[in-house]
């Protein structure tokens, strides 16, 4: 039992230090420099003393994200931090927070968020799952297969901005956006969870009941059953008492690997994907810039931003809403026009990532 | 066939063929702009589902949108089935190192968020602004994104399938009479596994129809003014309070296309049989 | 019994194929299974040999190492003078058309997905054997003399055939390309035995009028009987006893034999069968054989010496060959082992 779990310890690191490694060859074989994306060039104007400010400032940057160094360099001291904690500092074109601090804003409610959706997916699944096995290929059966393909097949973006304008505009039931912590208001907390949880759920709910059927029809052919049965014990307990349990073993496996997927995957990756080009920033502060963002950029650019600057930048070039609907989970909160000004330190509440995964996740076992 | 897969059919066929016709059809320019339908809801005279934010026909738009999604989602997938298949088959049928080399590999890349790995190779295909190069088109980038996303995918799935078959006795019996290995994967196992690779790659196409949607979502999916379903969403989410339909029909024709993928993959699966534990 | 050895092997110039010492080991996570175990076999030209056994002896793993597949670990396969196990993957692929396979389960030797005409034709596309119409005659031919009527046959696919009907296509498929000797794997123990009776007839029809040399292997003895020319009786990777079936059946001279006889029931009331000897115990893992004689943890003659030393074949009559210290036909081995090669054992393993 050791021997397999340091095994697994060891497949672990591997895979850690491959992705890590990956990931960073990724955005090193990029053309261009990072430096060049956080300055532009015609930010300061283009007289000969605006051009060496711009050189100095790119120069210090360099410096400070250890840019001058060699790549091996660059990714051991990004690695050495990583498995320190210090996971270096976030960028933006006119600040600058350790990642850190990001992900202590937003993990809490990514990990609210992933355990409401999983609850909420399990608690609809399994009844479905279990009567439709019970009455496998009668009509209600059928219309419960129907419903969980419908379910599959709601891009869960789109179905987060349609709950949000229906049951948030037009029916007003609950803010459309916004986070509420639940020690500060439960009420308002369950409100803002329910919708981001309800669209994040719905593709799962499809996928566990469909996993739970297959394995219940199997269950019930078993010989126990019947010798359950025989001896005359109520169908509801015979599915509940005796079915239910052996046949939950691909299901719980799946929504645990999901759980997993959802917490290191959605959110935690994201953060990580950046620093990991970046080498690992000495932590003293930057000498802030103001940096002029000329509007003609704005919009024409779009397409040729890079991954680690996309995040932070679409809010920048998106045009704003002029409704409250804050464009995506992953901006910095100050873009965000109707927010009641910035003390919040928490994201808006997500709209799902629009990430296939929930169609994928079960064959990822595999 | 039941009702249901025959309307999956039509749905499939119809979108498709509005897709490729769309040149020709009678109906105005995706990006001809005519002011007084903007924002205009469904039935609005000569423009049956309305205008977006600035007047263009809404129908027209959905109809170009499919072109683009569809042909992204199934070129993303056929390179997906080409490289991870055939990646798949060898790793299942030969096994040894290579099978562990190649396992490993696909590990390592479905360790990614899919979104995430699709997010850092469309900015990696991408041109650099500054040096000012020309790059791929923003579509075939994405295309080429979504193809590496799929692959280790589908070449898991095929290696499942083809490790059962490769260990069925008609493949001992073909190497009996002397075939050799390429004669024995392409003749005998490969018709086997081709249903499952099928029944998933037209999953693939849907989830590669929605990553698409999330790529434009996130401002790096197909370049305006050519629309696509998910930059059609990207654009309509603004005006979502007072032009709801601008979201709501290009996510409702996502819908039912990926709900008719879906059900074809589980039509072709239930018929031959494919055993879902293998995925 | 579990013995080694080639006393019961006849000159080599008379036999078709001559397998000696073959060694078979598979790597596993529990250890080195040790499925075949210095075999040594020949079948003369015409001839049908059986091997018998319980489940999981070797002799399957016997069959498929003769073809090659996967190659033995050791041990020499010389067919028509050839040593298959030193041919180049070219040759050696040539070679294969000579010998054909026939197995167990008939749905899994057959490809679904292919029409049977594909797969009769098969052996000859591979070689380019003739020209399309040649090939499509032979394959007629084929069809026609295993029962099956080529014109509706042909265009259907494994699926639309019933178990006897597949083991016709799959005996087609092997003798199409004229091979000299077949290999059958079990292949009746998967079919009612209302079939079973006609497919080992239609066995008998090809030999002859293909002139087959066959190798049988089942597990079923009273199958064996009816259609062998020699019997060769496996026990956990090793040989016990080779005899002609007549003798090996009026009077067997290893113990394990005579039980696996003993088992047959008997259609008659007034015989008991409680009242007979029967095998106690579950076969021992291959991964780690007793040591001496791998038959000793269940026989009911065993002694120190069988643990001890492993017996190697000898005749203890005409023609019957046993490997055994304490035959139940002809004396005990002689007590100074010749077997001065005798290969070391595993660990023990206990009874």
């Amino acid at each position: 039992m050791a021997a397999l779990v340091a095994k697994k310890l060891v497949q672990l690191v591997l895979v850690v230090f491959l992705v890590t490694l990956f990931t960073f060859m990724l955005v090193q074989l990029k053309p261009g420099e990072p430096e060049d994306l956080l300055v532009p060039l015609s930010s300061v104007g283009t007289t000969e003393e605006a051009k060496q400010v711009i050189d100095e400032y790119k120069a210090d940057i360099r410096a400070d994200l250890n840019l001058d160094k060699p790549l091996y360099e660059q990714y051991f001291l990004w690695l050495g931090g990583f498995v320190t904690g210090d996971l270096g500092d976030y960028y933006n074109v006119s600040s600058q927070r350790p990642v850190s601090d990001r992900v202590s804003d937003s993990l809490p409610v990514s990990i609210q968020l992933m355990v409401y959706a999983q609850l909420l997916a399990l608690v609809v699944a399994i009844p479905m799952g279990v009567y439709s096995a019970y009455r496998a290929n009668r009509p209600s059966d059928k219309a419960a297969n129907t419903t969980a393909f419908a379910m599959l097949a709601m891009p869960n973006f789109a179905l987060g901005l349609v709950l949000a304008y229906y049951v948030g505009v037009v029916l007003g039931w609950v803010p459309p956006t916004g986070y509420t912590a639940p020690d500060e208001n439960l009420v308002d907390h369950v409100k803002t969870m329910a919708l981001p949880a309800l669209s994040l759920a719905v593709g799962q709910i499809a996928i566990y009941m469909r996993l739970l059927r297959s394995d219940m029809i199997q269950t019930l052919q078993e010989d126990f059953i019947l010798m359950a049965k025989s001896k005359g014990i109520s169908n509801a307990r015979v599915l509940w008492r005796h079915a239910l349990r052996p046949s939950s073993l691909t299901l719980l496996t799946v929504a645990g690997l999901n759980v997993g997927a959802l917490i290191g995957g959605r959110r935690g990756h994201r953060e990580r994907v950046r620093p990991a080009r970046h080498g690992r920033p000495h932590r003293r502060s930057h000498p802030e810039q103001p940096v002029h963002r000329p509007a003609e950029r704005r919009g024409h650019h779009r397409h040729r931003l890079r991954a680690h600057q996309l995040l932070p930048r679409l809010s920048l070039h998106r045009p704003r809403p002029p409704d409250p609907q804050c464009p995506r989970p992953l901006n910095p909160p100050k873009p965000c026009s109707a927010r009641p000004a910035p003390p919040v330190p928490g994201p808006p509440p997500p709209i799902p990532p629009p990430s296939p995964p929930t169609a994928r996740s079960p064959r990822r076992r595999g | 066939m039941s009702i249901g897969a025959w309307l999956a059919i039509g749905w499939l066929a119809l979108i498709t063929a509005l897709a490729l016709l769309a040149p020709v059809l009678p109906m105005d320019g995706p990006n001809e702009s005519f002011g007084e339908i903007a924002r205009e809801g469904p039935g609005a005279e000569g423009h049956i589902l309305g205008g977006d934010g600035i007047g263009r026909d809404m129908f027209s738009r959905t109809v170009y949108g499919a072109r683009s999604s569809l042909l992204i989602g199934v070129a993303s997938i056929l390179i997906g089935l080409i490289v991870g298949g055939l990646a798949g088959l060898i790793a299942g049928y030969f096994r040894g190192r290579l099978d562990t080399v190649l396992t490993g590999t696909f590990d390592i890349l479905l360790a990614f968020p899919s979104l995430v790995l699709a997010l850092s190779l469309v900015s990696f295909f991408r041109a650099d602004p500054e040096a000012g190069t020309g790059g791929l088109p923003p579509a075939q980038i994405v295309v080429v994104a979504l193809g590496i996303v799929s692959i280790p995918i589908l070449a898991r799935i095929t290696r499942a399938n083809t490790l059962t078959w490769a260990q069925r006795e008609f493949v001992l019996a073909a190497r009996a009479q002397g075939a050799k290995h390429p004669r024995i994967l392409f003749r005998e196992v490969l018709p086997n596994v081709l249903p499952a690779m099928f029944s998933i790659a037209l999953l693939g196409i849907g989830v590669a129809i929605i990553a698409e949607g999330g790529l434009s979502l996130l401002g790096v999916g197909v370049e305006l003014p050519t629309p696509s379903w998910g930059n059609i969403i990207a654009e309509g989410r603004g005006s979502l309070r007072n032009a709801p339909h601008i979201v709501f029909i290009p996510s409702i024709a996502i819908f039912l296309t990926v709900l008719a993928l879906n059900y074809m993959g589980d039509v072709i699966r239930t018929r031959f049989d494919v055993r879902e534990s293998a995925l | 019994m579990a013995g080694s050895g080639t006393a019961h092997l006849r000159p080599p110039d008379e036999t078709l194929l001559r397998v000696e010492n073959l060694v078979v080991e598979f790597p596993s996570k529990r250890g080195k299974v040790n499925a075949v175990s210095n075999i040594s076999l020949d079948v003369k030209s015409g001839e049908t040999l059986g091997l018998v056994g319980e489940s999981g002896c070797g002799k399957s793993t016997t069959g498929k190492a003769i073809m090659q597949l996967p190659p033995p670990t050791s041990g020499k396969v010389l067919f028509k003078g050839t040593d298959l196990t030193s041919l180049k993957s070219a040759d050696l692929r040539r070679v294969r058309t000579s010998i054909q396979m026939i197995f167990q389960d008939p749905i899994s030797s057959l490809n679904p997905r292919r029409r049977v005409e594909d797969i009769v034709a098969e052996g000859l596309r591979i070689w380019s054997i003739g020209d399309d119409a040649s090939r499509d005659r032979k394959v007629d031919e084929a069809l026609e003399t295993v029962g099956l009527d080529p014109s509706t046959a042909k265009g259907r696919r494994p699926h639309q055939f019933s178990g006897g009907q597949c083991q016709r296509i799959s005996i087609a498929r092997s003798v199409v390309t004229d091979p000299n000797l077949i290999i059958c794997d079990e292949p009746v123990s998967a079919l009612d035995v209302s079939v079973q009776a006609q497919i080992l007839n239609l066995l008998e029809d090809m030999k002859e009028r293909y002139q087959l040399t066959l190798i049988f292997i089942a597990h079923d003895l009273a199958v064996v009987k009816n259609v062998s020319d020699r019997v060769a009786v496996m026990y956990l990777g090793k040989i016990c006893e080779i005899a002609p079936p007549d003798q090996l059946f009026a009077q067997p001279a290893h113990p394990y034999t005579a039980a696996l006889l003993d088992a047959i029931p008997v259609p008659d009331p007034t015989v008991k069968p409680h009242e007979q000897p029967t095998l106690e115990g579950d076969l021992p893992s291959p991964v780690a054989p007793p040591s001496g004689c791998r038959f000793r943890t269940r026989c009911p003659k065993a002694q120190e010496r069988c643990a001890q030393e492993e017996p190697w074949v000898r005749e203890v009559a005409s023609g019957q060959f046993v490997a055994c210290h304490f035959p139940l036909v002809g004396d005990d081995a002689p007590p100074v082992d010749q077997s001065t090669t005798m290969q070391p054992q595993a660990a023990p393993a206990s009874a």
